[in-house]
């Protein structure tokens, strides 16, 4: 039997050949001086190089380390998920494997997370990557995000993230959500604090990322977006959103519209008022469905309760 | 987890048969009888001569509609001296597909061999596909170019070129219905409950290796009984493949392919509805008999529609993403702790827990 491990560090990899062996001794020249007992929890997402043979050489000498491997390349996200489930530590780390978060950084936010914090963000400051392909889409995102949200975070791509074990694994996951964590801690309550970390150029692979994910954060976004506003009490919001629809209606209907409209014909606004009524029963409709759902599959909660 | 949903919860299955002996069978090959039966005691011969030959120790069972005379005539003639056949009388018979998952959760061997009711491959060739399983996760057959018209190289062409499109899978004949596999990985693909030829494709979608093994096509006499696919077939199996690449690529993450669909639906409604209104303030121009009017605000509430139901697709599957994984484990490797640090932490243990004999003095 091992000691509980205190913090888990949890490091997707996809195709890293070079970056694992560097990575783990960064991750243990940052975690060996606190003296609390740790685990280093791999996910290799699929790799189709030498990344896992590597892996479970390592794992072979040291038993802080554990390492999930995936049948098929699953995504960040799922990694993540795989990894934060296994975790077993009161605390735990989310980083890149790729050499790019610096775990130097780990400690500050362990210590930050100590001050009361249940989600400590990190925020690179030098970041080292293109202006046009990288960073300019990310500040985007991330000021879009911000708005929809209601969370301004500076940085929500980076994956250098600490978190209480306690609050993560009650955030559901899945899709590409690794994005949104902080957005997700919103209705649990969670005190996040964001902190400068450093950010170093891709010495080894390739990005797996290209400009494509700007559509799908952008959808993903949306998705969260109303999750946020729909997934607890859909009935509710389907409602809302009928009797909205059901006052266009009356307003396609009202004798002004018609003369604003210009010469006057019963049968386009025959038809545009059907459409708009039609919507009306169609989030009606949509709601009870929702709600049936929702209650079937025993709902999400997303509240401390 | 159920694309199309084959039920066979309310099958009545009636077993005859099979293997007498305790001892589990290493081949679990399943047959299901797609016709009326006619040569298909003749093929189940054949077909028992090559596994006799493999050496391995099977099990065949036939998977066929409980009372239907001709697969009835060929069961009464091989039950009684072929101690390794077995049949499964299905009622009411929902197709191969069910029949076929049917088999695959009552198979005990662990490497399951599906074979067709009518001569496709040379028997003689099913010993190579249960070798293949060997270095590989399920083995299929790929015959070599046959004896079609022109249309069918056409049709056939065509939906191995939308596969290819679709999934970048490069088979060669996905049609071909002999195959062989691990059981686990034969039950974990069938899970979807999507027509049998598209098994592969789940398979190698799903992360598992997926080899093509060159098969030898029936001799000459054996062929008169050769299947063909017709237009409709094709036309069902374009369809089949369109709803597993939706169900595989957006399953889990709906409102992005309804969110695609309806929000440039929503936008450019929207777009055209302004246009028009602008217009009218700008220009005067009349809206009531203007068509375009209902058209754009026709695809805005279509739009609005399409993504409203991508968002209770999203609720269901926020709802339940803890019990929906996206991810499958291989293998789990620990770091095995050291001898010093195995007698720490016993000693730790040692140190935490109460003394024995504690409950007795208190």
């Amino acid at each position: 039997m091992t000691v509980r491990p205190e913090i888990c560090v949890v490091i997707p990899i996809l195709n890293e050949e070079e970056s694992v062996g560097p990575m783990y001794d960064h991750v243990i020249k940052a975690l060996d001086p606190l003296e609390t007992p740790f685990e280093i929890i791999f996910v290799d997402d699929g790799s189709t190089d030498r990344s896992f043979e590597l892996l479970s050489q390592m794992a072979k000498d040291d038993p802080r380390i554990v390492v999930l491997k995936f049948r098929k390349n699953a995504g960040q996200t799922a990694a993540m998920m795989a990894g934060i489930e296994y975790a077993r530590g009161d605390m735990i780390v989310t980083m890149d494997g790729d050499l790019q978060n610096d775990p130097a950084d780990i400690p500050m936010m362990l210590a930050k997370i100590e001050e009361g914090y249940d989600l400590v963000i990190g925020w690179r400051m030098n970041r080292q990557d293109k202006w046009l392909s990288r960073k300019l889409p990310s500040m985007v995102a991330n000021k879009l995000i911000g708005k929809i949200t209601g969370l301004p975070v500076k940085d929500n791509g980076c994956s250098l993230k600490v978190y209480r074990s306690s609050v993560i694994k009650r955030v559901p996951l899945y899709s590409d959500m690794h994005r949104f964590i902080p957005a997700m801690t919103l209705p649990l309550g969670a005190r996040i604090a964001e902190v400068g970390v450093r950010h170093h150029a891709r010495q080894f692979g390739v990005s797996k990322y290209g400009l494509s994910r700007i559509f799908k954060v952008l959808l993903d976004l949306i998705a969260i977006k109303m999750l946020l506003l729909f997934a607890d009490k859909p009935i509710r919001r389907f409602f809302g959103l009928a009797v909205l629809a059901f006052v266009l209606t009356l307003v396609s209907l009202w004798p002004l519209l018609d003369a604003w409209a210009g010469d006057h014909s019963v049968m386009m606004q025959t038809t545009i008022t059907m459409l708009l009524g039609s919507l009306s029963v169609f989030f009606l409709l949509l709601g009870a469905v929702a709600s049936l759902v929702h209650q079937r599959l025993g709902g999400v909660n997303l509240r401390w309760d | 987890m159920g694309l199309v949903g084959i039920d066979t919860s309310e099958t009545e299955a009636v077993a005859i048969g099979g293997s007498p002996s305790s001892q589990v069978p290493k081949l679990s090959v399943l047959v299901a009888v797609d016709g009326d039966g006619v040569g298909l005691e003749e093929l189940l011969l054949l077909y028992r001569d090559a596994l006799d030959a493999h050496g391995e120790s099977y099990e065949l069972t036939l998977l066929h509609e409980a009372g239907e005379a001709g697969s009835q005539k060929a069961i009464e003639a091989l039950k009684g001296n072929w101690p390794e056949f077995g049949t499964l009388g299905l009622r009411p018979w929902n197709g191969e597909d069910a029949a076929i998952k049917m088999g695959i959760g009552r198979a005990r061997g662990e490497i399951v061999v599906t074979l067709p009711s009518w001569p496709e491959i040379d028997p003689g060739s099913i010993g190579a596909l249960i070798e293949a399983v060997d270095g590989t996760d399920m083995a299929i057959g790929r015959r070599p170019v046959r004896d079609a018209s022109a249309m069918q190289k056409l049709r056939t062409g065509a939906t191995h070129g939308l596969l290819r499109l679709l999934f970048q899978h490069k088979f060669n004949d996905v049609f071909c219905r002999s195959r062989a596999g691990r059981k686990d990985v034969f039950a974990a693909v069938t899970e979807l409950g999507v027509r049998q030829h598209f098994l592969p494709v789940i398979a190698v979608s799903e992360g598992y290796r997926v080899t093509e093994v060159d098969v030898d096509v029936p001799s000459q006499e054996q062929l008169k009984g050769i299947y063909r696919f017709k237009a409709q077939a094709h036309i069902g199996a374009v369809v089949d493949l369109l709803t597993l690449f939706v169900g595989l690529k957006f399953l889990k993450r709906p409102l992005r392919f309804f969110g695609a669909i309806g929000l440039p639906l929503m936008i450019l409604g929207v777009f055209i509805t302004t246009l028009l209104v602008i217009d009218r303030f700008a220009f005067g121009t009349s809206l009531a008999d203007r068509p375009a009017l209902v058209f754009s605000v026709m695809m805005v509430v279509l739009g609005i529609q399409i993504v409203a139901l991508g968002l209770v697709g999203e609720i269901i599957i926020f709802s339940s993403s803890r019990r929906m994984r996206t991810y499958e484990i291989d293998e789990i490797i620990r770091g095995r702790p050291t001898a010093a640090e195995r007698s720490a932490a016993e000693a730790v243990q040692e140190a935490e827990s109460p003394p024995k004999g504690d409950d007795r003095q208190s």
